[in-house]
């Protein structure tokens, strides 16, 4: 089932005041992909999600699913599943009362119903949990059990709001394999909505870039990291950030990006400086470069060239691999030449 | 080898010899209770007081019925009005909590609060109005005008309200993505979470309701709809009063209270102790 936002705008009446949480937005989400929605705090991700699920309703605009219009369709009827930050699990309720509740809901015959909850809990593999409460729980089982719980219905779309941040970093890394894992085997369409772009470049068919309640881009990972169309999406994609250079002398009046990896090391280039900062995390040494009128860039030293702190070295970079932005409207506007 | 930790050892004695004076305090009064409604109306007016009777009067609890012989339906009476009165409140609390606390409407917090507010109105005035009303109502020595003026109370709803604002919003929408509407969320996630302050309401509604002494006498006057508290009065005459049968007729009284919170204690201990009464 695809999902199509047509010029959503959402805004909030607070104290007073008029926030716009998600502004004239519109996307497209097709069958069977898994999207994020990918931007720093504040920016309407789960404003966008919320309306998606029918918890708000959208200022303006439309949302499809498929080809019915299910823009005034209440959260009940639209037949989703959702999986929230913190779980939201009925804490009351055992595991198994917790996964069954939305097919009592659907007044789903008992036996089938226990079926059910017995091939979703054998998916996300906490069979042997069943008979336990949320609280006797870790935070990675209860989000195992969410999952479950959104799945169980065999919803058309799946929609998870941050699943990871409340799970330590090696969790994290493997619920979203899990995650994939899952929505790839059920064949799910699914939005995840992430802070991280780095959970967001791993997990994700495409990724929709929002920042200020504005759509900004919307592109397979692979895509936004080699051309991001505005600054905005070079400075958020990658680690370490891009280097971002004004006044270069070939390109004045714009401003260049450079991610650390593209640039090399070697006798001439077009930046040239001093090392004046070194660290090798694994296997990969990180330096900062220092030019003389103070600008510095970040990129790595391969481990052959052996390069030491206060070398005086040349950075050479690809022509393709330089990102070319427009300094006042912040677009792309090409590569190197 | 162990020495002694004076130090904790009298910090122990002293918090012990506190504790121990306060549960005497409290437990003095309902054994001289118990005593006094076995003893003859000889030795209940004897100074110092007879704390053994020997022979026990067990007698003392037949002769309740001789001079009260409407006792035990008053009894029926107080068990129907705390009951009823008592689910009655439930209901309403639990939907208005639910009103106040999820509900969005226009001028919610308005009227929540000039419903608060009327809690500092003290009861004494509004026994005349209540009572016209009742009047009016043609309901003077009903069920109805025992059990319905109390049937709601600001202070449960409170209650109830600051707990039901305690649970999270994100549980209202996966109930809601699970298909589950307002009332069924109500009853099937928000009820059993809140069991706690349920109980901490129930309590205190079947409590007042038991005790209630002012407003059963204006509004009853045939014996078949008083309540035991009235019933007490009756054991004093106007030739004077039979302590013992009093005490005697206390203790039936008092009783059902005693039992039910031994039952409940449990559960009374963790419902202060989870809604900390937070309100
Ligand atoms: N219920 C609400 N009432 C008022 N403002 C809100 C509400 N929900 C979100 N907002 C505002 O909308 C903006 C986007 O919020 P949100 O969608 O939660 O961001 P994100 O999930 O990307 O961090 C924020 O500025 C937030 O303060
Ligand atoms: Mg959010």
């Amino acid at each position: 089932m695809d999902v199509h936002l047509k010029n959503i705008t959402m805004s909030f009446q607070s104290a007073g005041s008029n926030v716009i949480a998600v502004n004239n937005f519109s996307a497209t989400i097709k069958s069977g992909e898994m999207v994020s929605l990918l931007g720093p705090s504040g920016c309407g991700k789960s404003t966008t999600l919320m309306m998606l699920a029918g918890l708000y309703r959208p200022t303006e605009g439309q949302i499809f699913f498929g080809d019915t219009d299910v823009t005034k369709v209440d959260a009940e009827k639209r037949g989703i599943g959702m999986v929230f930050q913190n779980y939201a699990l009925y804490p009351h309720m055992s595991v198994y009362k917790n996964i069954m509740f939305p097919l009592k809901m659907m007044k789903v015959k008992k036996p089938e119903a226990n079926k059910k909850v017995e091939e979703v809990a054998r998916l996300v593999q906490i069979e042997h949990l069943l008979d336990r409460k949320p609280a006797q729980l870790s935070g990675g089982q209860q989000q195992r059990v969410a999952i479950a719980r959104a799945l169980v219905k065999e919803p058309k779309l799946l929609l998870l709001d941050e699943p990871l941040s409340n799970l330590d970093a090696r969790l994290r890394l493997e619920t979203r394999e899990e995650i994939r894992r899952i929505q790839l085997k059920v064949g799910i369409t699914a939005v995840f909505v992430t802070h991280d772009q780095e959970e967001a470049m791993s997990i994700s068919d495409r990724i929709i870039l929002m920042k200020d309640g504005l759509l900004q881009q919307v592109s397979p990972p692979q895509e936004m990291y080699r051309r991001p169309v505005n600054v905005f999406a070079a400075e958020f994609i990658g680690n370490p950030p891009i280097n971002m250079l004004d006044n270069l002398p070939d390109y004045g009046g714009k401003l260049v990006g450079i991610r650390a990896e593209h640039f090399h090391v070697s006798d001439a280039g077009m930046f040239q400086g001093e090392v004046t900062h070194m660290e090798t995390i694994g296997r990969d040494t990180l330096i900062r470069v220092t030019g003389a009128n103070g600008v510095s860039v970040r990129t790595f030293a391969d481990a052959e060239t052996r390069v030491r702190l206060g070398d005086a070295v040349h950075l050479s970079v690809k022509p393709e691999n330089i990102h070319v932005f427009d300094k006042t409207s912040g677009e792309r506007v090409g590569e190197g030449a | 080898m162990k020495t002694i930790n004076w130090k904790d050892v009298i910090k122990k004695a002293v918090i012990y010899l506190i504790v121990g004076s306060g549960a005497l305090l409290m437990i003095v009064p309902f054994l001289w209770m118990l005593s006094s409604s076995l003893q003859t109306s000889h030795q209940v007016n004897l100074r110092p007081p007879v704390w053994f009777p020997n022979p026990p009067q067990w007698g003392n609890y037949q002769r309740i019925l001789h001079y009260a012989p409407y006792f035990p339906r008053y009894f029926l009476n107080n068990i129907i009005v705390a009951s009823v009165g008592t689910i009655l409140e439930l209901s309403t609390s639990i939907l208005a909590a639910f009103a106040f606390s999820r509900l969005k409407f226009w001028g919610r917090d308005v009227v929540f609060y000039i419903l608060l507010a009327t809690m500092m109105i003290p009861a004494e005035i509004m026994l005349i109005p209540n009572f016209l009303t009742i009047v009016r109502l043609g309901w003077l020595d009903t069920y109805q005008a025992l059990i319905i003026p109390w049937s709601a109370s600001i202070l449960s709803i409170f209650l109830l309200r600051q707990f039901f604002l305690g649970i999270p919003d994100s549980l209202s929408h996966a109930a809601k993505v699970d298909g589950c509407r307002n009332f069924r969320f109500l009853w099937a996630v928000m009820v059993p979470l809140a069991r706690p302050a349920l109980v901490t309401i129930a309590l205190l509604s079947i409590i007042s309701s038991w005790n209630a002494f002012l407003w059963p006498l204006i509004v009853t006057n045939s014996h078949n709809m008083r309540t035991l508290p009235l019933g007490l009065a009756l054991f004093r005459g106007e030739a004077g009063t039979f302590f013992e049968l009093l005490m005697a007729a206390s203790v039936v009284v008092v009783l059902p209270m005693v039992i039910l919170f031994v039952i409940m204690q449990k559960h009374i201990v963790a419902s202060v102790s989870r809604s900390g009464l937070k309100g």
